[in-house]
Formats: structure tokens, sequence, C-alpha cells
């Protein structure tokens, strides 16, 4: 609509939804309305001791003008590959709700992404609200991002969740779709960091860009969760 | 998103070099040859008998008895290019070539580079010192201003904390590595002399025309215009201390070519050392014109008062005098045999010769292997523009200046796919550096005036893009010289810099 | 697609009028509102010149609609001087510290360290860098502007003692990296 590539026949500002704001703190899981902002992400002092990935993966995103308007909703529904969020959601093993003219319906992130720009989401859909479980307490956590500088999206980016037994990891722009490994999260969650990482590459495709080369990406691409989950080991509690 | 894509570049420049020198490192050669992309059609504003600028001065700081230049202009189907951009007349590309051949040259005589500089430095009795390529530089003290660069950022131990850092690197403690990118400059600004520059034909002076009023306020015009090097302070600064008006009362006025004297505009730090010396001789003539009224109003001989800050008082009788602002009113106000009534005067300044600032540089950089990023430390700028008409305003074209250099060494560029598609056309791909990684700067200064300009000034504007750029560059450089790196193609943004890593075998 | 019915307050006076929907905040209050403060940089949300604050959110108003601020509270640079019409403790502080050169960014760069010292009164110079990490200048290597925020955000703390403490840390944002 803004490069007038678009005319639209009706325009609905989706912030007057009361239903798409909000963000409520239950006892498994939060659940964030759809045009809650990447700023109320990092503002809210309940969801930082909730959910910390969260917030330290907001504050990775753009700068404070565009975080103060960008949604979590816009972020993981465009199904752009360069979005921090959508790697984010699958780490997290978030679910998306979507609604449509009938009836309302869940989708799994990890299920969601199809290739750029398309998703699970039908045409007469929206995007309503994402449920996150609340990992365990002591959870060790990092969302690690390579970018040339703050406005950019990643060259490489990593969420890491690792606690007793339990892991999980998810790379950024990395492939058309987010990229989250089921085997490297079993890795991790064994104590085996290499096997993590191998199995997370081993999922990749990256493209090139201004950013660098295919061989470059490969390579960032297995520093950059190294340093994540090292983190998030060393974040580890209890 | 248009404006990247369709205007002027500034600089694409394939530069070849050789040096020569004897074993103990006194150079006795150089030569260069350069390859200008300027694009579809030549946007540049050389002057005319320079079509590559002023890359002729690309022997630097250096006394090199022979050298040899030569540039081969391409046209390609890229937008229109050579454009002027901080550093109108490719004297960064000078820079950058210069200093790229002192280092590679330190490197062939396993020699300190700090030291290689200090035996062939112009030395401080040598100028005015004629060039191999033929320019007549003005004024320098480079062995002061090197020395006091080196001490101000502790050297040595920088030296110290390296060589322990790459012993770590090398047990496999870090993965970072520390480089330390050193030059000094020579520039050539203030363009220029009528006799060899000019425009389309018309001469490189610049202009000033100043009126006072019988208030004892002012108006000054002049040929150049501001684009925020601070042009409102500067010349009411230069104004005030030529004739003795507070600058407060001082209007300048720029860019209203209705009014304006004929002027050639601002840019290549032209606008002190050209339109700040016809400010300073107009000044002078209304002073000359202020004494005269001075002394009839006093009663005696013209040369029988003398200036004292805002005054002409009468020698040896401090009581008896007239301030700047009696005379600006009594020169409207009283009919005074021999004068036209008025205070005004304007200037065309041709000026005699360029104008020569240096500096020196210095910039401390960590550099991630793994990843090709970097972080700039430390970042010392000594800059030697001449007399320092306000600090404050010199030390914001240094900052700003530096971070253009930033941008330039470190990713900067405008990028074409095999079709010809541009590929860095919005902010995001060609790098603007934001305040969240832009090094903050350490400006220092030395003063070695321009014995030519009326004042002293050799301007500031380009000085600290000059240096900077070559100095980003050196750093990258030498972060990776003990694994046997020489030269890199700029920009060192991430996956370049990763790439030297690679090549030289330090990914595991 | 018609026009929409559109009502806003910009610096202080309530303004409403017709506009298509894809208009532009920034283009309605230059070419509409005559309010030239906030400037056309880039159009893709990078550069931060057309920056003003909206409900008390920093806001870059070419990426927003004019639709998406209705009813909105909208405040310029123009709305930041004092009621006097002299310059705020932030402008002088600018200027003081020669905090801008061509002046292109500026008011969006002010405007946006308006709203950085109400999130943050006491920021460190490290969080003044990340908080205005979305306004590029060409000019002043950022060192003046940071410089001058800093100065401002002393100069406020010292004028209004008492109550400085209470907001600080509530919404202050750290930096990540």
């Amino acid at each position: 609509m803004k490069l007038r590539m678009a005319v639209l026949s009706h325009l609905v500002n989706l912030r007057d939804i009361p239903d798409l704001q909000g963000i409520e703190i239950g006892a498994d899981s939060v659940s964030l309305g759809a045009m809650v902002t990447q700023h109320e992400l990092i503002a809210h002092a309940g969801l930082g001791e909730a959910v910390p990935l969260l917030r330290e993966a907001a504050l990775q995103i753009a700068d404070s003008q565009v975080r103060y308007l960008g949604t979590l909703g816009g972020n993981v529904a465009n199904g752009d590959p360069d979005n921090d969020m959508p790697g984010l959601m699958q780490c997290l093993d978030a679910t998306y709700q979507v609604t449509g003219p009938d009836d309302l319906r869940q989708i799994q992130a990890r299920d969601f992404y199809e290739s750029a720009y398309f998703t699970a989401r039908a045409d007469d859909e929206i995007l309503t609200r994402l449920m996150v479980p609340i990992p365990a307490a002591g959870t060790g956590y990092a969302y690690e991002k390579q970018k040339r500088k703050i406005g950019d999206y990643a060259s490489a980016a990593a969420a890491v969740l690792v606690g007793k037994g339990f892991a999980s990891i998810a790379m950024t722009n990395l492939a058309d779709v987010p990229v989250w490994s089921a085997e490297a999260g079993v890795a991790l969650a064994a104590g085996d960091r290499e096997g993590a990482v191998s199995a997370a590459l081993a999922a990749i495709d990256p493209q090139e860009d201004m950013r660098g080369p295919v061989e470059f990406k490969r390579h960032v691409a297995g520093v950059v969760p190294r340093r994540a989950i090292d983190r998030a080991l060393s974040r580890v509690a209890g | 998103m248009d404006n990247p894509m369709s205007t002027a570049f500034a600089r694409d420049y394939w530069m070849q070099g050789k040096i020569a020198a004897t074993k103990d490192g006194q150079i006795t050669g150089l030569w260069c040859h350069t390859t200008a992309d300027h694009g579809g059609f030549d946007a540049c504003a050389d002057p005319t008998k320079f079509p590559a600028g002023f890359m002729n001065i690309c022997t630097g700081s250096h006394d090199i008895p022979t050298a040899h230049l030569s540039v081969d202009g391409v046209n390609t189907n890229k937008a229109l290019g050579g454009v002027a951009y901080r550093c109108s007349f490719r004297v960064t590309q000078a820079a950058y070539f210069i200093e790229c051949m002192i280092e590679v040259l330190a490197i062939k005589l396993n020699m300190d580079a700090t030291e290689l500089r200090r035996i062939n430095f112009i030395r401080k009795d040598q100028f005015p010192y004629q060039s191999a390529l033929g320019w007549k530089c003005d004024s320098g003290d480079y062995h002061t201003a090197w020395d006091k660069a080196l001490a101000a950022v502790g050297y040595d131990d920088l030296r110290k904390e390296q060589a322990q850092r790459l012993e770590d690197f090398r047990a496999g403690k870090t993965r970072k590595l520390m480089g330390i990118g050193l030059t000094h400059f020579t520039e050539i600004v203030g363009a220029g002399p009528v006799k060899n520059c000019d425009i389309l034909g018309l001469g490189m002076f610049d202009s000033c025309e100043i009126r006072i009023h019988p208030t004892g306020s002012a108006i000054a015009r002049l040929g150049t215009i501001s684009q925020g090097q601070g042009h409102a302070t500067t010349f009411a600064q230069i104004i005030a201390s030529e004739i003795g008006l507070p600058a407060d009362d001082i209007t300048l006025e720029e860019g209203d070519t209705d009014t304006a004297p004929y002027g050639l505009g601002t840019y290549g730090s032209r606008s002190t050392p050209v339109a700040g010396a016809a400010t300073a001789m107009a000044a002078r003539k209304i002073r000359a014109k202020a004494q005269m009224i001075a002394a009839y109003l006093l009663k005696v001989h013209d040369g029988d008062v003398e200036w004292d800050v805002d005054r002409f008082v009468v020698k040896g009788d401090e009581s008896r005098f007239k301030t700047a602002k009696e005379i600006a009113f009594a020169s409207y106000n009283q009919a005074i045999p021999g004068l036209e009534p008025g205070l005004e005067a304007v200037s065309y300044y041709d000026p005699p010769n360029m104008t020569y600032p240096f500096g020196a540089d210095i910039c401390v950089m960590e550099i991630d292997v793994d990843t090709g990023e970097h972080e700039v430390r430390q970042f010392y700028a000594l800059d030697g523009c001449g007399t320092r008409i306000n600090p404050m305003i010199i030390e914001g074209q240094v900052h700003g200046g530096a971070t253009e250099g930033y941008a330039i060494a470190m990713g900067q560029e405008i990028a074409y796919d095999d079709m010809g598609n541009h590929k860095t056309a919005t902010l995001m791909d060609f790098f603007l550096p934001t305040t969240w990684g832009t090094p903050t700067y350490q400006a220092d200064h030395t003063v070695t005036p321009s014995p030519h300009h009326p004042i002293g000034d050799k301007g500031a504007g380009e000085s600290p893009n000059v240096g900077s750029v070559p100095c980003f560059s050196k750093a990258v450089h030498d972060a990776f010289r003990p694994f046997g790196l020489t030269q890199s193609h700029m920009p060192d943004d991430h996956w370049r810099v990763w790439k030297i890593a690679r090549d030289l075998g330090l990914h595991r | 697609m018609s026009k929409m019915h559109v009502k806003l307050t910009v610096n202080g006076a309530a303004v409403e009028g017709l506009a298509e929907p894809r208009t532009l905040l920034i283009h309605c209050l230059r070419e509409n509102l005559g309010v030239t403060g906030p400037h056309v940089g880039c159009e893709t949300s990078h550069c931060g010149a057309c920056t003003v604050d909206m409900d008390g959110r920093s806001v870059k108003s070419c990426t927003v609609f004019v639709a998406q601020a209705q009813g909105a509270d909208v405040t310029t640079v123009e709305g930041l001087v004092n009621a006097d019409g002299s310059l705020s403790v932030l402008q002088e502080m600018f200027r003081e510290h020669y905090g801008l050169q061509c002046g292109f960014c500026t008011s969006g760069t002010i405007t946006r360290a308006h709203r950085f010292l109400q999130e943050n009164p006491i920021p460190t110079e490290e969080q003044v860098r990340f908080g205005m990490a979305g306004n590029l200048c060409r000019c002043t290597g950022y060192q003046n502007i940071v410089k001058a925020i800093l100065a401002a955000a002393e100069m406020m703390n010292a004028q209004d003692k008492p109550s400085s403490t209470e907001g600080v840390g509530q919404q202050k944002v750290e930096t990540a990296e």
C-alpha cells in the first residue's frame, strides 16, 4: 500500500481489536496477542521472568522506533525468513492460534512455515494469539545474532534453550524457513554440543546476499549456535 | 531507494603500486597506476587540468625524490561517477595508496613502520617542499605530530598487549586478534590558485563581501555555502578577530546568488582556506579604512594609531581611542575629508598556493576471526589544520569525517550483480554506521600555520576522512600480519574479514 | 477506496480532515499540516529523520499510515520547545555541544532523544548509543549527539531532583549486546 503496489478496498486497523492485544502469564504458558509489540515484549516484567529468551531476542530486532510499532504477530505470520521471531517460536515450541470466518484453529510454530512467505495460514484466516510454554525453572537460554549493524537482519542467528534432559535449538535466516532441528535438541540434551551443531547445520540451506556468500554463512552458522549454546549453558541454574 | 541507484558515486579506484628503497629504508622512488571507474559519465568537480583530481599528492608525507603516476579513466554501465564527496579530489585514494605502500615496504624490509616513516618524513626545515609530482607543500612538522600521536596512545604498550594476544591466540585461549592501524597523511586542499585551478573555465578563487552597519553590527556574504560545517560561526569569528566587533553581531549570508559575491562553493575543504582568506582580506580592507577614520577622529596621523583587539589606540596614550563600534557609526555620520562614507569591502581571493593539512591517525581494533566481526576499541585522530579558529567545529569535523571513513573502510560499497542490478539500494545494505558500533574518537592536534594564508588556516573537513580510511583498513591488515597478510580488498566487512582468516588457514 | 476521516492531535492542536488510506503520517504532517520539522529521509524505516512521538512512543512516521494515528497525540520537534517558545533543555544541549551539523537528521534525533530520556532518565553512554541507534547521522559521527543527550539528562535530573528517582529504571531498556 505504501509502495502503491496494493490498492485495498477496506482498511482495518488491527490495533483497535482488543482480542489481539495483551500479554497473559499463565501457570504453564504465556498467551501473547498477535498485536503485542516488540517494545511490549521487552518492557513486560512478568514476561521477562517467565520467558527471558523472548526479551533477549526482541532487543536484537531493529531499533527502538521500529520496536515500538513492530508486532510479534507481524514478525511471525509474514513468513519472511529474515525475521527473528519465527525461529525463536520454533525453539520455544509455541502454538499459533489463527482465526477464520467460521472457526479458530491451532498450528504448531514448528509446522507453520512452508517456504519463504508461504505458511500454513489460509488466506481467510488471521493470526490472533501465540501460546508459548514457560520453560522449566533454571532453563538456560540465549539468542545469538550476527548482524552488520543495528537494523539489519541476521547473517546467522540461533535460539537455544537447555535444561535438565531437555534442549531446543532453532536458527534464523539460513534457509527459506526457520530451521529447528529435533536431532540437534536431542544431542544437546545429552550433552553433545558438537553433535547438536552438526545436526543443526545439516538442515540449513543459506543463500548468498550482501551479508556474504554461502560458504561464509555456512561457517558462521556453526559459530553462532556454539556461542548461543555456551551462553545458554552458563545460565542453567538449579 | 532511488537515490543510491541513480545518483552519483564518489570513488572507485583500482590502484597498483611499486616502491623502491635502500636496504636501510630510504625511499628512492614510487610508481602508481590507477584505473578509475567514472561510471556512465563523469560527474566530478575536479579542476579542468586535473581530471584525476589531486591523486598526485600520492607521495604523501614522505620525501620521495622520484615518482610516477598514471591514471586511466574508464566509463562503465554504472550510474555517473567520480562525484565530489568529502575529499572531492581523490586525496583519500592517494593517501590510501601511499599508506599501503609504506606498510608493504616495512614488511619487505622487516622494519618497524613507525621508524620507517621517521626516516622518510619530509623534515620541518625542508618546507616549502617541492614534491616529485609537482606540488609545493606549504608547511608541516610531521615528526612532532607523529611522536605526539604515538605517545598519546601508549604505542609501545599497545604492541606488547598485541604480542600477548597473539600468543594467547596461538595457544587457543582466544579467537580474537588485535590490530593497530597507523597513518600519517598529507592532504592537499584549498583549491585553488586561478593559474592552475578552474572549473569549466572559472578560476577557483572565492569571495567575501562585508558591510558594517552604523550600529556596529555587520553582514557578510560569501561565495561558499555551509552544509553544516558551521560557517556562520567560523567566518563571524574571523571577522570579529579582524575588525573587533562581537561575533554575535555578525550575520552570515550564503547561497543566495542574487546577493552573494561570485564564488565556487563549498567542497574539498576549500571554504576556510579560500573564502575564509577572502573574509580576512575584506575585513582588513575595512580595518584599514577604519584606521583612517579613527585617526581623523582622534586628530592624529594614520600612523599614530595602533590596533588593539577592538579599537584603535593613539600610540603611547591608551586613554585616547576609538572602538570599532564608534568608528562604524562615524563612517556613516561624519564627513571625513578624502573618504567616502560607509564601511564595507569585498575581496576576491586568489590563493597563491594550495594548503597542505596533515595529521596522524591510530586505530586499535579487535577482530573476531571466526565471524569477521570487529570492534574499534580506540581511535586517535591528530589534526594539523594550521591555525585553529573554532576547536569545537574542527573536532566535529573530525568525528564526522572519521565516521565516514569508518563506513568506507569497514563496509560501504555500491554493489551490482552480474546483470547490472544494484544490490545496495537501502540503508540496510549500504553500510551507514549507527550510534552503536561507531567509535568514540580522541581528537588531538598540532598547529603548523600555512605561511601563505592570511590567518594560517589550512582547512579541516576532508582530513579525517583521508587519514581514517587507510587507518581502519590497516588495523585489519595489522591483525593478520603475523599470519602473512599484506593487503586486503576493502571494504573489510564481516565476510571479507572472515575470508582473510579462512585463506590464512585460521579456521578450525 | 474513498478517503477516510482522520482526527488527531498534533503538538497540542486538534486537527481533522480527509485522507487517502495510503497517506503516510509524515506526508500528512508536512504537506497537509505544514509541520515540516520531521523530515523525509529514506522512507524505509532506516534513517529516523521522520521520527515523531505518537502517544508516548517514538515512531518513524514514514512507516505509519495517518489512519493508524487516528485519535493519537502526535508531538514533533516543533512541540518540544518550552511554553514561552525558548529551546528546551535537550534542544539547548544539542546547540551547546554541537550535536548537529547539517541538521537534516536533527529533528528526528532530538524527538527520539526526548522520548529516550523519559524511558531512561539516567542513562549510561552505552544505553544512549543503543537507544539512539534508529537515527542515522552522516555528519557528526554521533559523538556530540551522545554528549548532548548525556548533558541534557544531567541537567534535567538536577532540575527536578525530588521526583527523578521514582521513575528511574521502570521502563529501562538495557542493551542486549
